[in-house]
């Protein structure tokens, strides 16, 4: 005979009550713990029947109802911290990905952008057709770098939100002060439109920071291994274009594309690559002890 | 994955992680197996409910203070399988510096003469 139909009538309903509780719960929730949940509410049911009888019921409903009001809204807004973060983490990855190739087409040469034009719409027919393709030669490449950066930064900032509790106090530093170069990079670039030469040099100085910065979070990611693959990538990527462009103008004196665009490039190539690890993280919800 | 977490980063912990975790201390338990020992050893004034219960087990595990046993019966109960939960090497460690965290705070009291010896003792 199953134990449980030979229960008494008060626990039997209870039972089925609490079962009904049960789906207030989260689904992930109640996959995992439910049935536990449903047992050890049945065993308190089973104690409190065998020293009070029917008579203890009330107290148990009471602590019960208490605690299942209290632990259903826990659960649901862990769910949706949880949902709300995945999702966050995911667009940041998206514009790691997609925030490098808006910056590197908008560092085109305004020529090229022009000679595009004529290839699409035609060559312009009289002066105020040229001004047109001029203006919007030089516009539509700042605008793109502009965003890129912003998008640069929006997924610096989401790494530092996945990863930062992940690495230690110096990798988590790295993150932070790379998320607020990027920043800084972006302010730069949108106020560099004056025309003033001091914030094209603060876009530039934040935009290598950003990188250098990175590289202090890859060196703690080397040892820490907070990254779900590629742990070497943000070093690489951080060192990689700083790197090669004091090479090139300190010890070579070289500006050629060999030591700025190309080495630049593959470090962007990098920063996308770390876009893919972010917005293909690991999906399980993450919890505190606490 | 290697995280750099210590002991000392869980601290202070709440009320209910700490009485699993002590309910823990002197071997592996099921759910209310824990919820009856913590009620024990807190002489009736903690009350733990399958939500908080389970609740804290999920952030524990996760936080890899504890571990999943396996799931058998309890002889002593019914014929239905449980869940067993044991203490890991950081979850020992955690209460460890959690109750050393409270005792440093008893001493404290008693430096300042809030708690008397006898009124411990008593208690």
């Amino acid at each position: 005979m199953n134990p449980q139909t030979a229960d008494p009538l008060s626990i039997q309903v209870s039972r089925q009550i609490y079962r009904l509780l049960l789906k207030a719960y989260p689904a992930a929730f109640r996959g995992e713990y439910g049935r536990h949940m449903a047992q050890v509410f049945r065993d308190a049911c089973l104690h409190t029947h065998r020293q009070s009888g029917p008579a203890g019921f009330p107290a148990l409903w009471a602590l019960t109802i208490f605690d299942w009001f209290k632990t259903v809204i826990e659960e649901q807004v862990n769910r949706a911290t949880w949902m709300t973060r995945a999702k966050l983490t995911r667009l940041a990855g998206w514009a790691l990905i997609t925030g490098p190739i808006a910056l590197i087409t908008g560092l085109g040469d305004p020529t090229d952008y022009r000679r595009m034009y004529a290839a699409i719409f035609g060559p312009p027919a009289h002066l105020g057709w040229q001004e047109v393709y001029r203006f919007a030669s030089e516009t539509v490449p700042y605008a793109l770098a502009l965003m890129g950066m912003g998008l640069i930064s929006f997924g610096i900032v989401g790494f530092y939100l996945a990863y930062r509790e992940k690495v230690g106090r110096i990798g988590r530093l790295g993150l932070t002060l790379s998320a607020a170069s990027s920043v800084v990079s972006v302010l730069g670039g949108a106020y560099s439109i004056t025309g003033a030469e001091a914030w094209w040099m603060i876009f530039l100085a934040g935009f290598l920071l950003t990188f250098l910065f990175l590289a202090v979070f890859g060196a703690a990611a080397i040892h820490e291994n907070p990254l779900p693959r590629w742990n070497a990538l943000p070093l690489f990527t951080g060192l990689w274009f700083p790197g090669t462009l004091a090479l090139g103008l300190i010890l070579v004196n070289d500006e050629s594309p060999y030591f700025l665009v190309l080495p630049m490039a593959v470090s962007l190539l990098g920063l996308a690559g770390l876009g893919y690890v972010l917005q293909s993280g690991p999906s399980a919800e993450p919890t505190a002890a606490r | 994955m290697n995280t750099t977490t210590t002991p000392d980063s869980f601290l202070p912990l709440t009320p209910a992680v700490f009485h699993i975790l002590l309910a823990l201390a002197d071997g592996e338990k099921h759910g209310y197996a824990i919820m009856q020992e913590i009620e024990a050893i807190s002489h009736g004034q903690v009350k733990m409910g399958p939500g908080t219960l389970y609740g804290s087990i999920k952030r524990m595990l996760a936080a890899g203070l504890i571990e999943e046993a396996d799931e058998r019966p309890d002889p002593e109960l019914d014929d239905q399988r449980r869940r067993y939960y044991r203490l890991t090497g950081l979850g020992g460690s955690v209460v460890e510096a959690e109750s050393r965290r409270l005792a440093a705070l008893v001493t404290l009291a008693r430096s300042k003469e809030v708690l008397t010896v006898g009124l411990l003792v008593e208690s």
